[in-house]
């Protein structure tokens, strides 16, 4: 059978659970990959999915909305199931109280996994395994999580920072049957057919303008000066405005890091007197372009037509989608047609409060393609 | 003094990509992350000593052995 995807828009836990138990009645799962609005009380929602798929792996996150093959919702649980013609080896590690040390926390990790598969993460082939993180969407330590799994491994991580419908109070990451707060859990896969990534960000570069970081608080996510002036005063500047009128632009003019022709998209979250913060760190010195938005919808399509083309075929996507990204489809009325771009891919995935690849990054959407 | 800095980012990615250029890609932006864009040095730049200090944690953080004397 492949990949599965099931969704319920029941409120109840156990109904919404039984809704993907009948939609996978007929599947052997290898794994069950789940994303799941806040409004279910995660610790019985993950009780209730072991309960009902007792013998497979599974692990899942609460969203700021979630994505199904063909739609965008709300209040909802989505679940992917993967059988074992698709996944050929999982191991899943659960991260607990990762703002206490983010980076043993990755450490005792990959040790296990390395226990578990008998050689190092180092010398694992990264075309072979690729991996999935889910992580605490307030926890404010993914950079310092991606920059240690991307110092022990050649392995790509792909995922997203877990949400809470917006409330910005709690997230959960889950994992085999049980609802973990201020966690991440990563997770080991080995695709029998092979995989691949799309990481696509609607904004091109504005007029060549790059702004230097000169003083900035890393573990605040804060810029306190550009080019060596008051940050929110040159941001604000450059774009025409003034500070006090400059929050308008952030969701259309971000900043991001440009790696040759790929951008890594770092958004303003508030001005802070004259210092800006961000939804993730940058680091003194980064010079960031000024960004410019483009559109969403053409350039998903784009980049999810560009990789069935390559590819021949695509059998499933976990589309881990920006909530600044969902928030602009939704003023703009166009979160239908970003659901119908994924209407004949088995697909799930939900809007997160950041996304991970290679880093960690915002306004993006990053989606693991199974072939 | 010139190029030191541009000849241990070769060493560092040669060590870490096992000949592989996908995966040197990648690490280009993990060193960008980090906060050094290798593209931007090359055989002339002078031996920023600021740099070469941040490249010695690169380098530990990647666990690989480099000689910056």
């Amino acid at each position: 059978m492949g990949i599965i995807t099931a969704y319920s828009n029941k409120q109840s836990v156990t109904e919404a659970v039984n809704d993907i138990k009948n939609t996978f009645s007929n599947v052997d799962p290898k794994l069950i990959v789940y994303f799941a609005s806040s409004s279910f009380e995660g610790e019985l929602l993950s009780k209730e999915m072991k309960n009902s798929f007792s013998d497979t792996d599974m692990f899942g996150c609460s969203t700021a909305g979630e994505i199904v093959s063909g739609k965008m919702l709300k209040n909802s649980i989505v679940a992917m199931s993967l059988d074992k013609e698709v996944i050929s080896d999982v191991k899943i590690e659960v991260l607990e109280n990762i703002s206490e040390d983010a980076e043993k926390s990755v450490e005792d990790a990959f040790n296990s996994f390395e226990n578990k598969l008998g050689s190092k993460m180092s010398d694992l082939s990264p075309k072979e395994y690729v991996g999935i993180i889910l992580i605490d969407g307030l926890s404010v330590v993914e950079e310092k999580v991606m920059d240690k799994i991307g110092v022990r491994t050649n392995i790509m991580f792909i995922g997203g920072s877990a949400g809470d419908d917006c409330k910005f109070e709690k997230t959960f990451v889950y994992a085999n049957g049980k609802s973990y707060p201020n966690s991440a859990v990563l997770v080991l896969l080995k695709p029998s057919n092979g995989f691949d990534y799309i990481k696509t960000q609607s904004f091109c570069p504005m007029k060549d303008i790059i702004l230097k970081a000169t003083k900035v608080n890393e573990a605040s996510r804060e810029i306190l000066e550009f080019n060596e002036k008051p940050a929110a005063e040159v941001y604000s500047e450059v774009l025409g405005t003034t500070v006090d009128k400059v929050s308008d632009k952030f969701m259309h003019n971000p900043v991001g890091l440009l790696v040759g022709d790929d951008i890594f998209v770092r958004s303003p979250q508030q001005i802070k007197e004259n210092s800006m913060v961000f939804y993730c760190a940058v680091g003194e010195g980064m010079e960031l372009a000024l960004l410019e938005a483009t559109d969403i919808i053409k350039d998903t399509k784009e980049a999810v037509d560009n990789k069935k083309n390559e590819l021949g075929n695509i059998s499933g996507i976990i589309n881990f989608n920006c909530i600044l990204r969902t928030l602009e489809l939704e003023q703009k009325d166009l979160t239908g047609a970003y659901g119908e771009l994924f209407t004949d891919i088995p697909t799930i995935g939900f809007s997160t409060y950041g996304e991970e690849f290679i880093g960690h990054i915002n306004q993006t959407a990053t989606m693991l393609i199974f072939k | 003094m010139s190029g030191r800095i541009k000849q241990i980012i070769n060493q560092i990615l040669d060590k870490k990509s096992n000949g592989s250029d996908l995966i040197k890609l990648t690490l280009k932006t993990k060193f960008v992350l980090k906060g050094i864009d290798p593209d931007k040095y090359s055989e002339v730049s002078s031996d920023d000593p600021a740099v070469l200090e941040k490249l010695k944690s690169v380098a530990q953080d990647f666990d690989v052995e480099v000689d910056f004397n």
